[in-house]
């Protein structure tokens, strides 16, 4: 069974690949932002779906990821395959820094201090001019790889490396020892530290992995439009995050990616209506939570498993 | 100090309001242990309504007052049977997330209606300023803190010397114990709903005349949740001291240190309030039930 999984897992990858050769430069665009997307979406499912930490505050993680790449390459000249995992590791430390103490505390208190940390981010971006631009944000020079210069379509293959990847990692950790008490945390922290689960540390492995994905996001978006400003990063966006993770499927491999999809094309195809999608994300939202909860991918693997057992 | 006092006194105004949103977050939470993330979004729909009632029925500021408090009162009761009761067992982050849903939902639904547009409200007492004590303050200032004060009082004694309102304090006690008293548990959560939509409102109602009105005003509504944090979350009388104590802090950094940055040093005091003192000035770390 396990061969037959892998076999699955290179097609999916060799079907990302060949992406650019079907697509025309504006969808190919459009996968690109979903893949930064579902991204900073597994973050919050890593620390959400799997380790049950409610982050109410991930656009504050991309915009630390975003704003590091943007600001150390105009400022320092830095090469972006430094910022890049430089900004994920920045966003993990503050994951960490800000996890440390209130997951240790019960679950309200992690969705309060996310939501401030997400607001003080983007506070101090919209006002630091100095050294963010404030509103105005800052362009990002294009990404170079020797003397290769990156365009638009030509960077997704950089998001789609950094997709795979981190699926890969993603997939392997929670399998792993830690995904398996981050899943018993979720199901009853009270049980899970009986069992000899370490509540505090593993929560705080949990949240700062998550918040390291919303920063490697953020950075990867700076890398696609060559442009950041606060107007990414805002709160909405960070409930985008959560809807994308609620309507795919928490605490499942593909749902963060089945959510992004249909978040970043739907705005796409929604142009007319732009003041509508607001309205409608939320609305998903609350019906997928009472109605839905395990998301599309839980609904799909529902009815696939009866088709099959019929 | 003069000068200070001048700053305390006009911190009050704004700190009675986040006082009343204070209040109605830990309502919510007293009862059913939601973050409710609406919260702000009420406030902004109570403004947007006592705005529309005024100005474009021509209502009193009175009536448009009671009027959206009552209207306020019925969608805090519909959110908690939509987007509260059936989650009541699901996992505690939905309920969370079910919040965030609905505010989400009236603050684009009313920029569907209104647009984007810039409102101000029709100034309701003079704001000439007069001079007291060597403290100057405008009328309008004045009223807002007395009407503030007077809800806040209001629900106090209802919460004191009703009957929902030793409910009220029952189930937030030990819902299966006040259950079997014959409360209504869930009665208490439409009520506390209600009544938390309501204050909310009134603070919105009151921030009127002080602030242009915007679908996005309801960041303001966060401050009100940043006090019942600095009270402590679970306490009545912490979420009053936390609002006018924000109110007074909020003025004494944007003097101090920037205008600019007061927010986010707002935002600061919340975080380190959380990392040093989860429980808040007044309240207490209770124990957690399995």
């Amino acid at each position: 069974v396990t061969g037959r999984v892998e076999w699955r897992w290179a097609i999916a990858a060799l079907g990302l690949a060949a992406m650019p050769l079907a697509l025309p430069e504006y969808p190919l665009f459009v996968l690109s932002l979903t893949l930064v997307n579902a991204i900073a979406a597994m973050g919050v499912n890593l620390s959400m779906g799997y380790a049950g930490q409610v982050s109410i505050g991930h656009a504050g993680f991309a915009a630390l990821g975003g704003y590091t790449t943007a600001i150390l390459m105009t400022r320092f000249g830095a090469s972006y395959w430094i910022t890049l995992p430089l900004g994920g590791v920045l966003a993990g430390a503050a994951g960490f820094v800000i996890g440390l103490p209130t997951l240790r505390l019960s679950h309200l208190y992690i969705s309060m201090v996310t939501f401030g940390f997400g607001q003080v981010v983007s506070l101090v971006v919209l006002n630091w001019l100095p050294v963010t631009n404030g509103p105005n944000g800052i362009a990002v020079p294009p990404i170079q790889a020797g003397a290769y210069v990156f365009a638009p379509d030509s960077f997704y293959w950089v998001i789609a490396g950094a997709f795979v990847l981190l699926v890969w990692l993603a997939r392997n950790l929670v399998r792993s020892r830690l995904g398996r008490s981050f899943v018993a945390i979720r199901e009853s922290e009270t049980a899970a530290e009986a069992m000899g689960v370490h509540l505090a540390k593993y929560k705080t492995m949990a949240f700062a992995v998550g918040a390291a994905y919303g920063g490697l996001s953020g950075a990867l978006y700076a890398g696609l439009s060559n442009f950041v400003n606060p107007d990414a990063f805002v709160f909405l966006v960070s409930v985008l995050y959560l809807t994308m993770n609620v309507v795919g499927g928490l605490g499942t491999l593909t749902g963060p990616l089945v959510g992004a999809a249909i978040f970043t094309v739907m705005p796409e195809m929604l142009r007319g209506f732009a003041e509508y999608k607001e309205f409608i994300s939320g609305a998903l939202l609350l019906l997928f939570l009472v109605f839905f909860p395990r998301g599309l991918t839980g609904i799909v693997g529902d009815v696939f498993r009866r088709w099959r057992h019929a | 100090v003069a000068f200070v006092a001048q700053v305390i006194v006009s911190g009050l105004t704004l700190g009675s309001l986040y006082a009343l949103t204070a209040l109605g977050f830990v309502i919510i939470f007293r009862a059913t242990a939601v973050v409710n993330f609406a919260q702000g979004e009420m406030m902004m729909l109570g403004a947007m309504s006592a705005l529309a009632l005024h100005k474009d029925f021509g209502l009193g500021y009175l009536p448009a007052f009671a009027l959206t408090l009552v209207g306020a009162l019925g969608l805090g009761i519909v959110i908690e049977r939509v987007a509260s009761r059936p989650l009541m067992d699901a996992p505690p982050f939905t309920v969370i997330l079910s919040t965030v849903a609905v505010g989400q939902m009236i603050r684009s639904g009313v920029r569907a209606f209104r647009g984007n547009e810039l409102s101000l409200f029709p100034p309701v007492l003079s704001t000439a300023p007069i001079t007291a004590w060597g403290i100057t303050f405008t009328p309008l200032a004045a009223g807002i803190v007395t009407i503030a004060l007077s809800c806040l009082l209001a629900f106090l004694a209802f919460f004191r010397w009703t009957r929902i309102g030793w409910a009220m304090r029952a189930t937030a006690q030990n819902k299966e114990a006040a259950a079997l008293v014959g409360v209504s548990v869930p009665r208490v959560f439409a009520v506390s709903w209600g009544i938390s939509a309501g204050l909310a409102a009134a603070a919105g109602i009151l921030l009127a005349p002080l602030v242009t009105i915007t679908p996005d005003m309801g960041v303001i509504g966060i401050k009100g949740f940043v006090a019942a944090i600095l009270g402590g979350f679970s306490s009545l009388a912490g979420a009053v001291v936390g609002g006018f104590l924000l109110g007074v802090l909020e003025n004494l950094a944007g003097v101090y240190i920037s205008s600019a940055f007061k927010d986010a040093v707002i935002f600061g005091v919340l975080l380190a309030v959380l990392i040093v003192r989860p429980a808040g000035l007044l309240g207490r770390t209770g124990l957690q039930r399995v």
